[in-house]
């Protein structure tokens, strides 16, 4: 009697811990920026709208970049590939690739389908994405990636790689793309990080 | 003048407005047409790769812009029917720690003058919200540097040149109070109190490549970003649009500063 008595004590004194616990806790998590707070318009190169919550999605490497690019666009993706490749297969499924357009007005879904084919992006594991300007200014401003189009049509634009963990949170943002697979890779690989 | 330099200038010369005490507000901004027009952009850009740098013109087409900066009072408004821009509510991501702490309480700017007073330490997401919630949208640098122009200001511009140095000039970070009405400069398109008064956000703040290469001592676009050995200023003497230029490519979306406001433009 005296134990069960105990016990149950004990049950509700775990249930109170927890939520006195829990609160600081729960608004810690509350208190951080995530990328995933945007309302999300985008839409994939194959027309489906993207859920930036994900289940089953552990490490986001994304970036904005727009197709007719010539430069340093490829060489992001080509980074970002980079990265793909060294992951350990416990990671498969669990890593997904997003590159966010920029030029909405010419990086159209069939424009992006034809991308992904053209880079031999990795069916399932690659999004590109298209939104309305406005969309990619509010994505730009959260991830600190400048761009401005040229008289000439060009954009210039940062050179930047940001990996996200699973609640959408910048975990690391490389802007030398040559060491920025190296630094991303070592994020998702370090055992604190899991 | 390196990038670095200017932007430590407008780092040091926070400004102070030293405005009458009267507010001039009415609370509700009205709005006057813009008519179309051309703009010399600051910064200059080449054709193509390879090729010299010249001035681009970007034409802008006919708008409505608000006389007057957006007010705490027209804030509260707004938030108050918009739970998720109140100060205890606002996400992290759309706000840095700084969202309306100028105010008494969540919901209480203070004082009348306050009331009256340019609304800041509100950030760009913040900013673009309220916009958006009347129909309207924060105005893109062209738009603003368009309406603020020289020209628009006649005879006035001397005058007008004299305030904005004299603003920058005035250390001090707060803006507490919006100038009488008789105290604000207007453009000949009825818009006021774009300088002298508060800096404020521009839709494509963003737009503005020119923050890290200053500190390597290295030229613009040494592998941070790609295109961009575009730059240089059609008018490197043009002090007050540098200032303004240097100032918006210091800010980041997020970021809420004490005399740092807005107004509309549809």
């Amino acid at each position: 009697m005296v134990i069960s008595a105990f016990v149950v004590l004990g049950r509700q004194l775990a249930i109170i811990l927890c939520f006195v616990l829990a609160v600081p806790l729960m608004v810690r998590a509350e208190g951080q920026a995530s990328v995933y707070d945007i309302e999300s318009k985008w839409v994939d190169q194959q027309g489906k709208p993207l859920a930036f919550k994900a289940p089953g999605i552990q490490w986001t490497v994304l970036s904005m970049a727009y197709t007719s690019c010539e430069s340093s666009c490829p060489l992001i993706i080509q980074k970002m590939q980079g990265i793909e490749k060294k992951l350990p297969t416990a990671l498969d499924g669990k890593v997904r690739f997003l590159v966010f357009s920029f030029d909405g007005k010419r990086d159209t879904v069939p424009v992006l389908a034809a991308y992904t084919v053209k880079r031999k992006l990795t069916a399932g594991n690659w999004f590109l994405l298209t939104a309305p300007e406005d969309e990619a200014r509010t994505l730009a401003s959260i991830l600190d990636f400048r761009y401005k189009q040229l008289a000439n049509g060009d954009f210039s634009h940062s050179n930047q790689i940001t990996l996200l963990d699973h609640s959408g949170r910048i975990v690391a943002q490389a802007s030398d793309l040559v060491t920025a697979p190296e630094t991303l890779l070592e994020k998702i690989l370090s055992p604190a990080s899991k | 003048m390196s990038n670095l330099i200017v932007i430590e200038m407008a780092a040091a010369l926070w400004p102070l407005l030293l405005g009458a005490g009267v507010a001039a507000a009415t609370g509700h901004a009205t709005m006057h047409t813009i008519p179309a027009g051309d703009y010399q952009a600051f910064i200059m850009e080449s054709s193509a790769r390879g090729k010299p740098v010249a001035p681009v013109v970007v034409p802008v087409g006919q708008f409505e812009a608000d006389d007057l900066p957006v007010t705490n009072e027209e804030f509260l408004t707004f938030v108050k029917s918009n739970f998720k821009w109140q100060r205890g509510n606002a996400s992290p991501t759309f706000v840095d720690k700084g969202y309306l702490s100028h105010w008494r309480e969540d919901l209480n700017v203070g004082t009348r003058e306050l009331m009256a007073a340019p609304a800041a330490h509100v950030s760009w997401f913040a900013a673009r919200a309220y916009c958006q919630s009347k129909g309207k949208r924060l105005p893109s640098i062209s738009e603003w540097e368009y309406m603020a122009r020289p020209e628009a200001f006649g005879k006035d511009w001397v005058n007008v040149q004299a305030r904005i140095l004299e603003w920058y000039a005035s250390p001090g970070s707060e803006i507490r109070v919006m100038p009488a009405m008789k105290d604000l400069f207007c453009t000949k398109d009825g818009v006021c109190g774009l300088h002298g008064v508060a800096w404020e956000w521009v839709e494509d703040f963003g737009s503005i490549i020119a923050t890290e290469e200053g500190r390597g001592g290295s030229s613009p676009g040494d592998g941070l970003f790609c295109g961009a050995g575009a730059l240089g200023a059609t008018d490197p003497t043009n002090y007050m649009a540098f200032m303004r230029y240097a100032f918006r490519s210091s800010l980041k979306g997020a970021y809420t500063i004490g005399h740092l406001g807005f107004r509309c433009v549809r």
